[in-house]
């Protein structure tokens, strides 16, 4: 869906979705009472047009009530000789005569119900249908118009002098001279094209070509995926974040003012009816995007059956399904078993519960840069203390942090290869002076840093991790949260590396957003708890687990991961461009479509821009409706997360956007520079 | 009209066949406490894959106040995954996020300004609640009480009382939290002031009032038994709380949405927690948990340093919308107090036949029995509760226990419950009792033979 209106009287204009396909059968009853039952759409004609060409249905809701809709299909159609009936496009009701290359849009219905006629809304939906064709770049739209007005004029004249009256002006046809208001040209009477007794089975060629404008249609917002009608925050907006500072705690997180209405796929509809790109993905929450159809569906039957027997208490499919799942496509050709938890601390924190009852040790080595979780453990282990741990201490004991080797900021006098072999010296060395490595329980790494700023581990130093382990007994626990389920455009990004950790904890897009984590690894490892030590209430929860299956299923579709890499190429050309141009970008890295930039004050120095003025660029997105986050221990990067099937041409207009406002950044910087070097006002 | 209705042997075939699956699939250490392998939950029943119909007297531990499945909640849901699933509140809020936390706002104990906002769990719930008390008063220490479950998460397993199954093997844990017995009246005749006495002694003996962040508990200590404090208990932690600076938390996961005849059971001991902690019934089931404080103390934490991705998920914030609807009528929770009754009735009348009974105890539809082998000595009979539960799921009864001695069937049933359903699972549990039991007359109550 991309298509996202909200329109006068408070309505909201969008392309239909599944849920709405019972609502239009009863609007249809609505709108045509006097037809036959047979002429009639049902909801299941409604969703097989859903699925042949989901951009041209369009419905119009009060609420969530559906009170108008519209259905179209692209045709060739030859305009001279039509050569066919309206029974034979809409083929009993299903469309299967759309042809995904036509150059017409063929308006096969279109209908407002009784109770909301007068407001505009079929004047809406015609915008909608002309901003479709432009954004397809079609001819135009074609429809048979009915001529319901006929019957009162039959006994004067002809159906052929009623027509050229209406066409001339003369006369008022209810339907024929409110659709030639809109923009439609007759073209000529048809004979027996539509079955209407009351007009002797005769209706209107309509046209209405590209070229003209249809009140309501902007070419500008047809050609874009982005569509602001207010500033952001709008009026809806302002007054619900006002109601959430209200309600809620000070200190919680808020990135930016968007406040959401509805989102499909890549797309973010916001209360005020406006249309954003998400590159935020919810803080790395979409691989699949936003509400997958076959994601919704399995959620919406998983509830009607049960929501909550206990995974502790009783057993059902849907645990079983994914942990199987996940079982077999993480790395690793050893027996495994999965646990499920509700979040990605939970799961971290059940990954060190496993380490150290299995090994009979406590310490756990983590990596400075890290973010693992904010419960008290999870915490402990992460870093950037200033935001996230400040106030909340002490923090557990045992945790010994290494330093973790960033090569954007490889030390001056040392190459990358060089620093590398001194992380890794530092690492042996620690394995002395810190802890000896018969104490140690784990190694916690994210092979991507996520928070750290898209630091992919170097794989020297990866290996070097993996060859301890291993030689010691060591558990090596991947946190894959962020990195994991597709985002580094393979499943897990150790697939990378060729390294196999023994556990491997996921969540965030594992879910496609519902609230699931896991912890996946060798079965000895995962089987040393004793019984009742490892669990909790809501662990499984059916609802997130069918949703998780979906979504892995959508990631395991052969096309899908090879998309997900040509969208990373697409993103970091385009990010080099910026680099290349704008002094601010110090770096472009990450792994696949994991993206980052970083942007610095001084690119010899790599002083860190102040993260100010990251904000600035942020909000500079946000506010022409682009979503995005930051990262960096210095807050000074920003993180590409969209949904990793978003279409090439919706990531080229986002990040033109983002690159027009580090542009504008970079140059307010430079200038700052100047002025401070030339000591000029 | 029968609810249990037993096609097959429990576990039934079907049932058998996923046991092994689930065998290969998912840890050992994950606790299975019965066989049954669901198919589908509506109301107060559960039906398992071989056409099985159980009566439900646990709710998914807890969770299931409001009945399983009930139609508003799952349309709700529904309707929900199809609008958007996730976008996390931290970087684009949502609406229902607000009302809930709003809604809560209104439901919780005291008149102050109140804050709210949602984790995923319990245990996370514990977490934050801990965090924030951290922050407000800058001091390290919890004190918390014997019988605590709290979570399982490292800090809230800190909290946690029991050793096995809940920490063994799992530490080491934080050096900050200190223990003293909870107010236990059935163990002890002076419970009440001998709790607050152990916890003048901990601030004189072991860590100064002035470095105690929080005091955590349960208004009733749910995995430690059902245990109800007396009233004189809980006013005397707020008044201790009150003199030291320390942040009252109340651990609300399992007593709240009704589960003791009132929305929380700080209401039945007029008890205005400085923070309360809230999870399970609060979403029809969805994976939600609430932090719920006073404005001062939950603003202490600065700008971004309370967080988490998936909070207070757009679905499980629309569950819990729905839900708490479901309770608006005051219906859910005078059909708590109505099915306590029937419960405390019925297990009155087993007390003046069976030893066993050792104590009913609970407020509201949160009862529960604790079974002992002598009444003199209390001595927990560990090994009779578990072969009441299993007799009870063999004849189409599902129960959980809890106590530290596993000696304690507690009552979780969903609050739509019928009073019919209530005898009939009674019945069964009545029966188990019977049979596993040599009956003995208690002397003195029964009128003179």
């Amino acid at each position: 869906m991309s298509y996202f209106r909200k329109i006068r009287g408070g309505l909201t204009l969008l392309n239909t979705q599944p849920d709405h396909c019972e609502q239009l059968e009863e609007l249809q009853y609505a709108c045509f009472p006097t037809l036959d039952d047979d002429q009639r759409f049902k909801a299941k004609h409604y969703r097989k047009h859903i699925e042949l060409f989901p951009e041209g249905q369009f419905a119009v809701l009060d609420g969530d009530r559906v009170v108008g809709a519209t259905t179209t299909l692209r045709l060739h159609f030859d305009l001279e000789h039509v050569d066919h009936s309206f029974d034979e496009i809409i083929a009993g009701g299903w469309l299967t005569s759309h042809q995904p290359d036509g150059v017409w849009l063929y308006g096969a219905d279109i209908g407002t119900h009784p109770e909301y006629r007068g407001r505009g809304i079929a004047g809406a939906l015609y915008a909608a249908r002309q901003e479709l064709v432009w954004r397809l770049g079609l001819k135009g739209q074609v429809t048979a118009g009915m001529i319901p007005g006929y019957d009162a004029h039959r006994a004067e004249m002809s159906i052929k002098e009623y027509y050229d009256r209406v066409v001339r002006g003369d006369l008022f046809d209810p339907t024929v001279s409110m659709q030639m208001k809109t923009g439609f040209e007759p073209r000529g009477l048809l004979a027996n094209y539509l079955n209407d007794p009351v007009c002797d089975n005769y209706s209107v060629l309509l046209v209405l070509p590209a070229e003209k404008s249809v009140r309501f249609a902007s070419k500008e917002s047809a050609m874009s995926y982005i569509h602001l009608e207010t500033d952001i925050p709008g009026p809806k907006a302002k007054t619900a974040l006002a109601r959430r500072a209200a309600a809620l705690p000070a200190g919680w997180a808020r990135a930016t003012d968007v406040v959401v209405e509805r989102a499909k796929g890549a797309l973010v509809f916001d209360v005020d009816g406006n249309t954003l790109i998400d590159m935020a993905g919810g803080i790395g929450m979409l691989g699949v995007g936003h509400s997958p159809d076959s994601v919704v569906e399995a959620i919406a039957q998983q509830a009607a059956q049960y929501i909550h027997p206990c995974a502790l208490v009783t057993t059902y499919e849907p645990l079983l399904a994914l942990a199987e799942l996940l079982n077999e496509i993480t790395p690793g050709d050893f027996p495994k078993k999965t646990l499920l938890a509700n979040s990605g601390a939970e799961s971290v924190e059940n990954s060190v519960k496993l380490a150290r009852k299995y090994t009979g040790r406590s310490t756990i080595i983590c990596f400075e840069g890290a973010y693992h979780g904010r419960t008290l453990l999870t915490l402990s282990l992460t870093s950037k203390y200033g935001l996230f741990k400040s106030g909340f201490g002490p923090f557990a004991p045992e945790i010994v942090r290494l330093p973790f080797p960033n090569l954007y900021r490889t030390p001056a006098g040392m190459t990358e290869e060089q620093y590398i072999d001194f992380a890794i010296q530092q690492l042996d060395q620690a394995m002395i002076a810190q802890v000896d490595p018969s104490a140690v329980a784990a190694i916690l790494i994210e092979p991507v840093q996520g928070e750290a700023g898209f630091l992919p581990v170097p794989k020297r130093f990866f290996e070097r991790i993996r060859q301890i382990c291993t030689q010691h007994g060591i558990v090596l626990i991947a946190d894959e949260v962020q990195c994991g389920s597709g985002r580094t455009g393979k499943l897990y990004a150790v697939e990378h590396y060729g390294i196999v950790p023994d556990l491997i904890v996921s969540a965030k897009a594992l879910g496609a957003g519902m609230p699931i984590g896991a912890v996946t690894g060798r079965a000895e490892i995962m089987d040393s708890a004793h019984l009742g030590g490892i669990g909790g209430t809501y662990g499984g929860s059916p609802v997130a687990c069918v949703a998780a299956v979906a979504a892995l299923n959508i990631l395991r579709e052969p096309d899908f991961l090879a998309h997900a890499n040509l969208l990373g190429e697409a993103m970091r050309e385009i990010m080099e461009g910026w680099k290349a141009k704008w002094p601010i970008v110090g770096d472009v890295r990450g792994l696949g479509p994991m993206l980052l930039t970083e942007f610095v004050a001084d690119r010899q120095k790599k002083t860190p821009l102040p993260a100010s003025q990251v904000v600035g660029i942020v909000r500079q997105a946000a506010a022409r409706g682009v979503i995005l986050m930051r990262a960096g221990l210095f807050s000074n990067c920003i993180r590409f997360l969209p949904p990793l099937n978003m279409p090439l041409d919706m990531v080229r207009e986002a990040l033109a956007i983002v690159g027009d406002a580090i542009g504008a950044a970079s140059e307010q910087h430079c200038k700052q520079d100047e002025s401070l070097l030339t000591g000029v006002r | 009209m029968k609810s249990i209705s037993l096609l097959t042997d429990v576990p039934g075939p079907k049932s058998i066949a996923w046991a092994a699956r689930r065998q290969r699939a998912v840890p050992r250490g994950v606790p299975q406490i019965t066989p049954v392998f669901v198919k589908s939950a509506s109301d107060a029943t559960i039906t398992d894959v071989d056409g099985n119909v159980y009566l439900d007297f646990y709710g998914g531990i807890g969770c299931i106040n409001a009945g399983h499945a009930q139609p508003a909640v799952v349309k709700a849901i529904q309707k929900q995954a199809e609008a958007f699933l996730h976008t996390c509140f931290m970087v684009a809020p949502y609406e229902s996020y607000v009302a809930l936390a709003e809604r809560i706002n209104s439901l919780a104990p005291g008149d102050g300004e109140k804050r709210t906002f949602f984790v995923n769990s319990g245990a996370e719930a514990v977490e934050n609640g801990i965090k924030i008390a951290r922050s407000f008063t800058g001091r390290p220490a919890i004190l918390c009480f014997d019988d605590a479950y709290h979570g399982r998460t490292y800090m809230a397993m800190s909290v946690t009382a029991k050793e096995r199954p809940y920490k063994y093997g799992f530490g080491p844990f934080s050096q900050d939290v200190y223990r003293v017995q909870f107010a236990n009246p059935y163990r002890s005749k002076n419970a009440a002031a001998e709790s607050l006495q152990a916890i003048e002694e901990t601030f004189r003996h072991r860590i100064p009032a002035n470095q105690v962040a929080a005091i955590l508990f349960e208004p009733i200590q749910g995995e430690g038994g059902f245990i109800v404090p007396p009233a004189e208990f809980v006013s005397g932690l707020r008044a201790l709380c009150d003199q030291y600076g320390i942040v009252l938390i109340a651990d609300e996961v399992q007593t709240g949405y009704g589960r003791t005849g009132r929305v929380f059971a700080c209401e039945h001991f007029g008890l205005v927690p400085d923070i309360l902690l809230s999870a399970k019934s609060i979403a029809g089931g969805m994976p939600l948990a609430a932090v719920t404080g006073r404005a001062e103390i939950m603003d202490q934490p600065g700008p971004g340093a309370l967080g988490g991705t998936f909070g207070g998920n757009p679905v499980s914030c629309a569950a819990a919308l729905a839900t708490l609807r479901l309770f608006e009528d005051g219906y859910l929770c005078s059909r708590s107090q109505e099915i306590g009754k029937i419960f405390a009735q019925r297990a009155r009348a087993w007390q003046d036949r069976f030893e066993c009974i050792g104590d009913i105890r609970g407020l509201g539809g949160m009862q529960a029995i604790e079974l002992v082998l002598d009444r003199k000595e209390k001595t927990p009979a560990t090994e009779l509760t578990k072969e009441v539960t299993r007799y009870a799921l063999q004849h189409g009864l599902l129960l959980v226990t809890s106590g530290t001695y596993g000696n304690v069937i507690r009552l979780l049933v969903p609050l739509v419950a019928t009073d019919e359903q209530m005898h009939e699972g009674l019945d069964v549990l009545e029966s188990a009792i019977e049979t596993l039991v040599r009956e003995e007359a208690r002397p003195c109550l029964t009128s003179a033979k």
